[in-house]
Parts: structure tokens; C-alpha cells; sequence
């Protein structure tokens, strides 16, 4: 590989959208055999800048500069031929068909003696060295979708290396992966360094950055609001500069609550992943259940809830100083669920913001023999929460999709709040949440749990847990490891459990 | 954002806005009432009486499998068994009525028959998650065979004159029954959809089956009842069908007028998505279509020029409705 | 990963990947043993004739199926191309050839910019372009029935290895062949299972996602076009019937074969022959054991249901990885 030294700019790239200015003239560099960070909230542009860079869409205004030459990207085509890979979050492969074919499916090698053929022997050899150039000893003859995320996020970066790709976006990479895929993402990142390509890593999570990056970006609402290199700036002030202002360390205030337990669950067992989970929830607290993606939180919650199958296990609720076996799908009743996607399984996407908030809720609003919807009360309702949350939207009857991602959350914990459950369960709440929407959320969370409702917390985001809990659950690979409460409710003994004996 | 808050007054006025639901209708009833308009103006004995009747008499006779399409795509789903499930249950019917003169019997089995089909869909669709398109293929074929094999081919004449009479005849010596009945028909079910909870549960689970099944919906239960009611609009079709055409036959309703059913729902606004589409609106469309029908009858177009013709228009909607949810 | 010890979801894997053909073999034997004329050369002429008109069409729709679309017009363009041979019957039989392909590229250009293009829904648009299509060919032919003429019919009837393999056979066996090297071994095969599997990553990585779903769609009218073209000639003359009901057909028999709804996976060699010829045998095995012949759509009605089944629970496998 030749080795040549790039250099790449963005500069005053400026991008709106209808009702939000995404983009406001942001400038960044990048040069080659660096790997830069881009850091900042949900919404503070850098998807947006990464997805001009990308050619998802084109900037309104301003230039992109690559080794001194003005390049238009108007497509992801257009980014491709300049050598720009996107990794994105959810990973892009195709399932039925090899490694080799998924590294190489933009560049399908000849067959020599007949060139309308794909050579087989060849895409084989070609993928092998990508793969050993990465360090990795996946077989390029094997099925894609049966490998683990980890490894497909591999076959992807391959891919982008084989396509000559000079310039790597990752965008939040370490999302699904163990802490041993983590590691080996990072001994590929780094090997792409080496082979001097320009390095774009994205993540909110500041110990990567710490880690693995050389210079950084930080963006905040659509503006560049520092940048610089790594080692050259303190972690207190890069957050500084995330959200602008000091963020107090995230302490836990909260003493013990009642012992009065509310919900019992014994030996859940499901798929490969859970091995066989207690888990008790007391009345008027919110237990935080704390792990990385991959640890099975998600698949915890809907498996208990009965929206995957459970293959063995006991659910136990204590109502009226009674206890009640009861099936998963019996505990939907009972709960409110505010999912982790909302664009998979927490929104009526078509559906006026008022339908969204009454859907959880519908028998309350059925009267009579025929069941008939009182959407006046609906809509009242529907008003009454707007006010209460502070949800922005012209009306109740906007449709839900034009409303930000922080007002959608609000509108669905509102569904929740409606039905006002005994138990809450709460998943990624604030993903995808400005930090003042964050904040609010985090506020109601804390009432709730003081007016008696209990709260089931499960976050990736450490700073949520630690603040919001009264008890934290530590998840590793399927079973809970660690149970923190009180003063052992802290960043460092929380990291260092998941952390742990894998080391 | 607009941080606007308005206060609104839930009037009457808004009540009937919100059932012909934002501009979903406009289309076909506007479509439908302009064609209905250069049709009686250009074409010759369009508006004459006898020939509304008479498209009123058709709309009454595919107005059922219409309604029954519209519930089972409101939920995301597909029916394409109904048009020969009118078949298997019109014979089944037909053979006990000329055996045993009992109308009301005859007319028991058409449903029972009709709801056994809507069944097995429902049972595979909703709780065998299997995929709707093909399911309902099946028991079409299925269906179109059982016709075939209870009859050993032979058409059913001979039917009950009280049964011809009652499912076929005017009333008031003007208006047809068939006509009366997808009336009432329409009415009840385009009040259950837009009224009651259960018409919710449809549209709900129709616009995001995972987001509705987190909000505590039964969407096995919703995607189930509606094939059961596609069944039960068949067992309908079937009596009133074979009253109307005096016979019982293998293939009562032609293939072509699936393509009608089809039509007419998503004019009238539904999508194979789901999540959308009314009765009304439906009918409207069925409606536009019955007239098209019509007017090349009138106009002495060949059949084949017409089944070109429809199956073009068809096309056209479908592209148009892309072109809507762009 | 798995491991490398015999579990269950490695049995799950064989008998996804193998039980259909061992169900066929299992049939295949069944028959024979109940019936005597079963195995025999001439019952086995009988089925490769019948055979091969499916055969080819459910070729093409095998490749719409895999790029995650379908064809439900196929059997409407055989129509056409059957009604194309008629009208140039006065003409050498190698004019007819050609025409009739010809039809089977200009309506499948038709299908594939409709659907690739305009983004129609294939589902619904080929289903009403099937009535379309059907009244196209019923307004060229008046609806009766017309006989080609002596030249084709006896073309039709010409064998190969004397009293074994009919020319018609062969050549769908060679058009089942060409295909599924092109779906294996050549770029715009592997791009038909990437845009199934992923039409996003296909797009994103620069795949002609559109192209490739249209000239799927032009070479599944192509192959309808060889079927009616095929059926034409052998019967020696074209009725109303000629193709009806033969896209449900195909969709079984593809579908039975193994070839994904969900688009991405499937296969003309061994899978949709496999499927064309479960479909065949049984019909041809209800017969001579002298069943009635109202049996057969109830077993065809079934074995679609248990495909589709199958094909849902194989998908929800395959996720859950």
C-alpha cells in the first residue's frame, strides 16, 4: 500500500433541516495516520456531520477539501469513489452470502479464463490478506450471519479497506460489543492507523476517546465548540465543552428506600443469553440495571414482560400484602415499558401525538358495551401531558414523526404516565435526548419513584445510573454479577465489576 | 418548534372531520363523484335509473368482500382466498338448500363454511406468523378446489324461490336488497372502526404490530378476527350471490374482481402496509370502479379490452399511492 | 460461534438445509412402491414434459424472488408470447422464437421499471398487470382458441435420445442450468442475493440496486415467454387457458424449494427444480393410482402452507443469530 499522507477538511459546513439548524459553519481537519474523535450529545450534529461526509446528503453551504482538491459529494457513491467508508451503527452486510463475498461485493474479482465469471480462489485469497492486514482470523469462506457482531463489524471494516478506502468514519462502533470485541475493534482502529488512514471515531463514551484517539472535535448544538488534541486537554474539560457547563459528578443522594418488595423474579432463563437471573424490585425505588450492550438488558425486559418467549423462570408481584405468581404476559398489565428504539416499538409513527400518548391506555378511554373511544378525553388527556412535559408540538394532532427525538421520548413516557402503572420499566430513556430534555426526564424519574411508583432503570449511560438509583444491578454476559447500593453506587466500583475478572 | 399550545373546542364539526380522517377521503370520493359526473353527461343511458340500480345491485354484490378486505388490510394483512371461499361456501349451501328446502340452514352452512376458511387464515396469519400473501394464496387454491371436488364441476340450480326472493328481490319494488344490505353493512362496520376499541386495536396494530404489542394489544387477536370477518363477508357474498344469479356455481366471483376488491380499498386509502384505510372510502372506490365496469358495458367494450383497461388503472393507483406515502 | 460438538441447532441446520430433498426421495419412493407404472420410462416422460413449462418460468421468478420482489404476471406474458407465435405461425419457426422472446424482454422491461423505478409495490402491481396482460393477449387472440400449425406442433414432438429426453425438457434442463451459474457465478447473481439480503447496504455500497431488480424482472419474462413459447409448440395451438393459474404455480414451487419470501436466499439448481418437480410427481403420483383429480389442489393448497411455514421459522432462526 502506497503510503501518501492526506489530508482532509470540512469547512464551514453548514446543514438545515426543517425547524433545525443541524449544522452551523463547522471547520474541522484531519490528516492521515491520526485518529480523531468527534464528540458530543444526541443532536449536537455529529451524525449530521459525518452523514455530509458520507454523502448521504449534501451541506447547504461550504466546502470539502481532500489533499488540497474540492470534491462534491452528492452520494454515497460519490463518497465511496473518494475513498470515504462509513461504519455505521447498525451494521450493513448481507446475510446469506460468505465473508469474502460481503468484503468484496463492490469489486467482485475476474475469473481469469472467463472474465463474465467471479473467480472464487481469488475473492477467497483477497479477503484472507484484508483479514490478516486486520489482525483477524475470521474464515472468508464462512456465512456472515453466522458470525457474532463483533466479528461483522470486523468484515465491514475489511470491506472498507479492501475498497481502498483512505478515510474511516465510525459512528458509535462499540454500541453492541463485549469489552473483549471492544478491545479488538480497538487493535483494528489502530492497525488503520498504521496504515495511515484518516480516522474518524464518534462515540460518547469519553474513556474510548481518552483511549484511543489522537485529536478531538467537540461539537454542541451544531457548532464547533473546542477541539484539539487528546493529550493536551483534561476530561473535565471536554465535558465542559460537551455541555456547557460543569457537570457535577454524578453522585447517588439517595439513602435506602422500603423493603417492600413489589416484584420477585427467579431463575429467568432464556436463549443462550440469560442464564438464570434473580432480580427483586422493593416499592418506590428505581433499581438501576447497569451493563453494556450485548449483556442481555434488553432481552431481560422482554422476555419478563412476555414479548420474547420465556423458557424457564418465575415472576412473583405482591399486591395487597398478597403474592401472586403470574406470567410475563400478565406483568405487561401491570407495567408501563418505555422501549429502547422508539422508531421500532415505541412509536405510532403516521399517528397524531395524542393516539400515541392514549395507546397504552385505551380501556380507560372505552365506554359502554361497544366499547366506544371517548377521543375527546383522549385529546384532553393528550392536551393535559403536552402541558405537564413540556412537549413541544403545534398541536396534539401534529403527527408524531415531526416532532425531535426528545419530544417523542417525552409523548411516550406520557403513554406510560397515563396508565399510571404500579411498575415502570424503563429502557434507554433518555437515548437520543438533548441534555435538557435528559435532565427532565431524570427529574420526573426521581418524583415518580418518591410518589411510590417503582422503577425498573436499565441504561448504558453510567452517569444516569449512578444519579437516578437507589440500587444498581450490574449485567454481564446474561447474569447479574453485582448488586451496588448506597455508597458503593459509584462510576469507579461500577466500571470496575464489568471490568472485572476478564482482565 | 412552534411552542404552541391551542386550545380547541370539541365540536360536532370536529367529530365528523376526524372520521373522514384528514385528506385520506378526498380522493375517493372526489375521483368518484367527478367521474360519476362525466359519465352521466357523455355516456348514453348512464343515468338512467334502471342502470343506477343496477350498479347499486353490483356495488352490493363485491361491497362485502370490499369491507371484509378493508378490515384485514387495516391490520397489515391480506386477503386473497375470499373471492373462492365464496365459492366453496355458495356450494356447500346451495347443495343442502336443494335437498332440503331449509333456507335458514342452507344459509347457516355458507357461514359456517365461509368462517372455517377466515379460520384457517386467521389461525396461520396471527398465530402461526406466517406470511399473509401466501397463506391466504393457498387457501385460495385450497378453496377453488374443495369447490371443484364437492361438486365434481357441476353447477347447483334449483334453489329455493324463498330464498331468490328474500336475498334477491326489492324492496318497495325499487330498491334491491343486496343494495340495502352492504348499506347496513357499511354502516355498522365503518362505526366499528372509527368508534370502538376494537377499530383502534386494527389501525394501531396495522401502523407498528411491535409498538402496539408493547402497549398491551392483543395483535394476535386483532390480525385474527379481522380474517374471520373476511370470511364472514364471503359467507355473505355467497348467499346474496347466489340468490342474485339463481345458481350456485365453482367460480362465482372471477378473479378480475379481486383485482376490483383490491382497487377499491386502497383508493378508498388503505395501504398493504396498514395502519390506514376506511369503509367509506373503500366504498367510494368500489364505487369508481363498479362505474368504470359499467360504462364499458354500456359503451360495448370487449371484456379483454377491459380487463386491460382495469388492470391499468389498478396499476396507476398503486403508483399514485407510492407517490403519496414518498 | 458454535461449537464443535452434534447439537441440536446443527441438526435444526441440516434439516433445514437437506430435509426438503429427502422428502422428495422419500415420495419418490413411496409412489414407487405403490404403484407399479410409477418408475417407469414412459411415466417419467410424462412428468418431464409435464415439468418443463414450470420449469422455465419458475426459473426466472426464482431470481425476482431472491432480489426480495415477485412476479405474479408470468403466466399472462406466456399468454402473450404463446399468442405471438400464432400470429407469426406462417413464418419460419426461428421467427417465432424470437418474437416470442422478445415479448417475454419488452413486458418483463415493463414489470422491472414499474417495480425498480417507480418503487411500485411488485406484489400488487404484477398482480394487476396480470389481468392486464391476460386481456392484451384475449382482445390479439378474440378469446377462442387457434391451432398453431403442423410445422411447430411436430418441432414440439421432435426427442433427442430416441423415446427418452423430448427437446422441450432440455431445454428448460439448460435454462435451469444457465441461470443458476449466473445466480453463482457471476456479479450480477451475487448482487440479486445482496440487494435481497440488504437493500440498504446495497445501495449505500453503490450496488445499481435498480437495475439489477429490473433485469431480474426482465429475465423472469423471458423465461415466461420460453414457457408459453414451449407450451405453444408442444400442444400445437394456444387456448384461453393457456398460462392461467401457472404464476400461483411457480410461486409453489419455487417457494417449496426453498427459495425465501423474505428475498436472499434460494436457488434455481437444486431448489425450485426440486420444487417443480415435488409439485409434478405428486400430482402425476395421485394419478396413476387412479385418485380423483379434485384431490390435487387440496396436497398443492397444503404443501405451500408447510413451505411457508417452514420458510417463516427458517427466517426467525436465521434472525435470532
Amino acid at each position: 500500500m502506497t503510503i501518501n499522507k492526506q489530508k482532509l477538511e470540512m469547512l464551514n459546513i453548514t446543514k438545515n433541516f426543517p425547524g433545525v439548524e443541524a449544522l452551523n459553519d463547522v471547520s474541522i481537519v484531519a490528516n492521515s495516520g491520526e485518529i480523531m474523535g468527534l464528540v458530543g450529545v444526541n443532536g449536537a450534529g455529529k451524525s449530521t456531520l459525518m452523514n455530509v461526509l458520507g454523502g448521504i446528503y449534501p451541506s447547504d453551504s461550504g466546502k470539502i477539501i481532500l489533499n488540497n482538491n474540492h470534491i462534491q459529494l452528492q452520494s454515497p457513491n460519490d463518497a465511496a469513489k473518494n475513498g470515504i467508508s462509513f461504519i455505521h451503527q447498525d451494521l450493513l452486510y448481507f446475510a446469506s452470502q460468505t465473508v469474502a463475498e460481503n468484503i468484496y461485493m463492490t469489486d467482485l474479482p475476474k475469473n481469469d479464463l472467463l472474465p463474465f465469471f467471479i473467480s472464487k480462489s481469488k475473492i477467497i485469497e483477497k479477503s484472507s490478506q484484508v483479514l490478516d492486514m486486520l489482525g483477524s482470523d475470521i474464515n472468508p469462506n464462512s456465512l456472515i450471519e453466522e458470525l457474532s457482531t463483533g466479528e461483522k463489524q470486523i468484515v465491514e471494516i475489511a470491506r472498507a479497506l479492501a475498497t481502498g478506502s483512505d478515510i474511516v468514519i465510525f459512528d458509535e462502533p462499540t454500541s453492541s460489543l463485549s469489552i473483549k470485541e471492544k478491545e479488538k475493534l480497538f487493535k483494528v482502529v489502530r492497525k488503520l492507523k498504521s496504515e495511515n488512514k484518516i480516522i474518524v471515531y464518534i462515540s460518547h463514551f469519553l474513556n474510548e476517546i481518552q483511549e484511543l484517539c489522537d485529536t478531538y472535535v467537540v461539537l454542541r448544538n451544531g457548532r464547533l465548540v473546542g477541539s484539539g488534541n487528546v493529550a493536551d486537554e483534561s476530561k473535565n474539560n471536554i465535558i465542559r465543552m460537551i455541555i456547557g457547563r460543569d457537570l457535577t459528578a454524578s453522585k447517588n443522594i439517595f439513602k435506602e428506600t422500603s423493603n417492600e418488595t413489589i416484584l420477585e423474579i427467579n431463575n429467568l432463563v432464556q436463549g443462550n443469553l440469560l442464564q438464570g437471573i434473580d432480580l427483586t424490585l422493593n416499592k418506590g425505588e428505581v433499581l438501576g440495571l447497569w451493563g453494556l450492550m450485548g449483556s442481555g438488558r434488553t432481552e431481560l425486559i422482554r422476555t419478563m414482560l412476555g414479548l420474547d418467549p420465556m423458557e424457564s423462570g418465575e415472576i412473583y408481584l405482591y399486591q395487597d400484602s398478597k403474592t401472586k405468581k403470574i406470567s410475563p404476559k400478565q406483568l405487561l398489565k401491570q407495567c408501563g415499558y418505555v422501549t429502547e428504539s422508539r422508531r421500532i416499538d415505541g412509536l405510532f409513527i403516521s399517528e397524531p401525538v395524542w393516539k400515541n400518548i392514549t395507546s397504552g391506555n385505551l380501556n380507560h378511554y372505552s365506554r359502554g358495551r361497544l366499547n366506544l373511544m371517548n377521543s375527546n378525553a383522549e385529546m384532553q388527556s393528550a392536551q393535559d401531558h403536552i402541558e405537564q412535559l413540556k412537549i413541544k408540538t403545534p398541536s396534539y394532532s401534529t403527527s408524531i414523526e415531526n416532532l425531535s427525538g426528545g419530544n417523542q421520548q417525552k409523548a411516550i413516557f406520557s403513554r406510560w404516565l397515563d396508565k399510571k402503572p404500579k411498575i415502570l420499566i424503563l429502557d434507554e430513556p433518555t437515548r437520543g435526548v438533548d441534555v435538557g430534555a435528559k435532565q427532565e426526564i431524570g427529574s420526573l424519574i426521581t418524583e415518580l419513584a418518591r410518589d411510590g411508583a417503582s422503577i425498573l432503570l436499565v441504561s448504558s449511560e453510567i452517569e444516569e445510573i449512578v444519579s437516578l438509583s437507589n440500587r444498581v444491578l450490574v449485567l454481564r454476559d446474561g447474569v447479574i454479577v453485582h448488586e451496588a447500593s448506597g455508597e458503593g453506587i459509584n462510576e469507579v466500583n461500577l466500571m470496575s465489576v464489568a471490568l472485572g475478572k476478564e482482565q | 418548534m412552534i411552542d404552541n399550545i391551542i386550545s380547541t373546542r370539541f365540536s360536532f364539526t370536529k367529530k365528523i372531520k376526524r372520521l373522514i380522517s384528514g385528506n385520506n377521503l378526498i380522493i375517493p370520493i372526489s375521483i368518484t363523484i367527478i367521474a360519476a359526473i362525466i359519465f352521466s353527461l357523455t355516456v348514453p343511458n348512464f343515468s338512467n335509473i334502471r342502470n343506477i340500480l343496477n350498479i347499486f345491485e353490483q356495488l352490493g354484490i363485491l361491497g362485502f368482500l370490499a369491507v371484509g378486505m378493508t378490515f384485514v388490510m387495516i391490520a397489515g394483512g391480506i386477503d386473497l382466498s375470499s373471492y373462492t371461499v365464496v365459492s366453496a361456501s355458495a356450494v356447500v349451501g346451495a347443495t343442502f338448500m336443494v335437498a332440503t328446502e331449509n333456507v335458514f340452514l342452507g344459509c347457516g352452512l355458507m357461514m359456517m363454511v365461509s368462517v372455517f376458511f377466515g379460520t384457517l387464515n386467521g389461525v396461520a396469519i396471527a398465530y402461526l406468523r406466517m406470511i399473509p400473501f401466501i397463506v391466504t394464496l393457498s387457501t385460495m387454491v385450497l378453496a377453488q378446489g374443495f369447490a371443484i371436488w364437492f361438486t365434481k364441476a357441476q353447477s347447483i340450480y334449483g334453489l329455493p324461490d324463498i330464498f331468490i326472493e328474500i336475498f334477491s328481490g326489492r324492496l318497495f319494488n325499487f330498491i334491491p336488497v343486496p343494495a340495502i344490505l352492504i348499506l347496513l353493512v357499511a354502516i355498522i362496520c365503518s362505526f366499528i372502526l372509527s368508534m370502538t376499541l376494537y377499530g383502534r386495536w386494527l389501525y394501531l396494530t396495522g401502523e407498528n404490530e411491535k409498538t402496539a404489542e408493547v402497549s398491551n394489544i392483543n395483535i394476535q387477536f386483532a390480525k385474527f378476527t379481522t380474517y374471520i370477518i373476511s370470511g364472514l363477508m364471503a359467507g355473505i357474498t355467497a348467499i346474496v350471490l347466489s340468490a342474485v344469479v339463481e345458481t350456485s356455481t365453482t367460480s362465482m366471483v372471477r378473479d378480475v374482481r379481486l383485482m376490483d376488491v383490491i382497487a377499491a380499498t386502497v383508493i378508498g386509502g388503505a395501504s398493504l402496509k396498514g395502519g390506514s384505510g376506511s369503509v367509506i372510502g373503500t366504498m367510494f372506490g368500489l364505487l369508481f370502479i363498479t362505474m368504470l365496469g359499467n360504462v364499458f358495458n354500456l359503451l360495448g367494450v370487449s371484456p379483454f379490452l377491459a380487463m386491460i383497461i382495469k388492470g391499468s388503472v389498478l396499476v396507476a393507483v398503486i403508483g399514485l399511492d407510492v407517490l403519496r406515502t414518498r | 460461534m458454535q461449537s464443535s460438538s452434534f447439537n441440536l441447532s446443527q441438526i435444526q441446520h441440516f434439516i433445514f438445509s437437506y430435509g426438503f430433498y429427502i422428502l422428495l426421495f422419500c415420495l419418490v419412493i413411496l409412489f414407487g412402491f405403490i404403484s407399479n407404472d410409477f418408475l417407469s420410462i414412459s411415466n417419467w416422460t410424462q412428468i418431464s414434459i409435464a415439468a418443463c413449462f414450470l420449469l422455465a418460468a419458475s426459473a426466472g421468478l426464482t431470481l425476482v424472488l431472491i432480489t426480495g420482489n415477485i412476479d405474479l404476471s408470468i403466466g399472462s406474458i406466456a399468454y402473450l408470447a404463446a399468442t405471438a407465435v400464432y400470429l407469426t405461425a406462417d413464418y419460419h419457426p426461428l421467427v417465432s422464437i424470437m418474437v416470442a422472446i422478445l415479448v417475454g424482454i419488452s413486458f418483463g422491461l415493463f414489470n422491472g421499471f414499474l417495480v425498480a423505478y417507480l418503487k411500485m409495490n411488485s406484489l400488487l402491481t404484477t398482480l394487476a398487470l396480470m389481468i392486464a396482460y391476460r386481456g392484451l393477449a384475449l382482445v390479439i387472440t378474440g378469446g377462442s382458441m387457434h391451432y398453431i400449425g403442423k410445422p411447430l406442433a411436430s418441432f414440439g414432438s421432435v426427442k433427442f435420445f430416441s423415446n427418452s429426453l423430448p427437446l422441450i425438457f432440455l431445454t428448460s434442463l439448460f435454462l435451469m442450468i444457465f441461470l443458476q451459474i449466473v445466480l453463482k457465478k457471476t456479479r450480477f447473481g451475487t448482487y440479486c442475493y445482496a440487494v435481497g439480503n440488504n437493500e440498504t447496504a446495497a445501495t449505500r455500497i453503490g450496488i445499481p440496486v435498480r437495475r439489477v431488480k429490473a433485469l431480474a424482472f426482465v429475465i423472469s419474462g423471458i423465461c415466461a415467454a420460453i414457457s408459453g413459447l414451449l407450451l405453444s409448440m408442444y400442444l400445437g395451438e394456444i387456448t384461453t387457458f393457456t398460462g392461467r393459474g401457472m404464476e400461483f404455480q411457480a410461486v409453489a414451487a419455487v417457494v417449496i424449494g426453498g427459495t425465501s419470501l423474505f428475498g436472499g436466499r434460494g436457488s434455481v439448481l437444486p431448489g425450485t427444480m426440486a420444487g417443480v418437480l415435488l409439485l409434478i410427481i405428486i400430482n402425476n403420483g395421485l394419478g396413476t393410482r387412479g385418485v380423483s383429480p379434485y384431490i390435487y389442489p387440496f396436497v398443492a393448497g397444503a404443501l405451500i402452507f408447510i413451505a411457508i411455514y417452514l420458510d417463516s421459522i427458517k427466517n426467525r432462526y436465521m434472525i435470532k443469530k
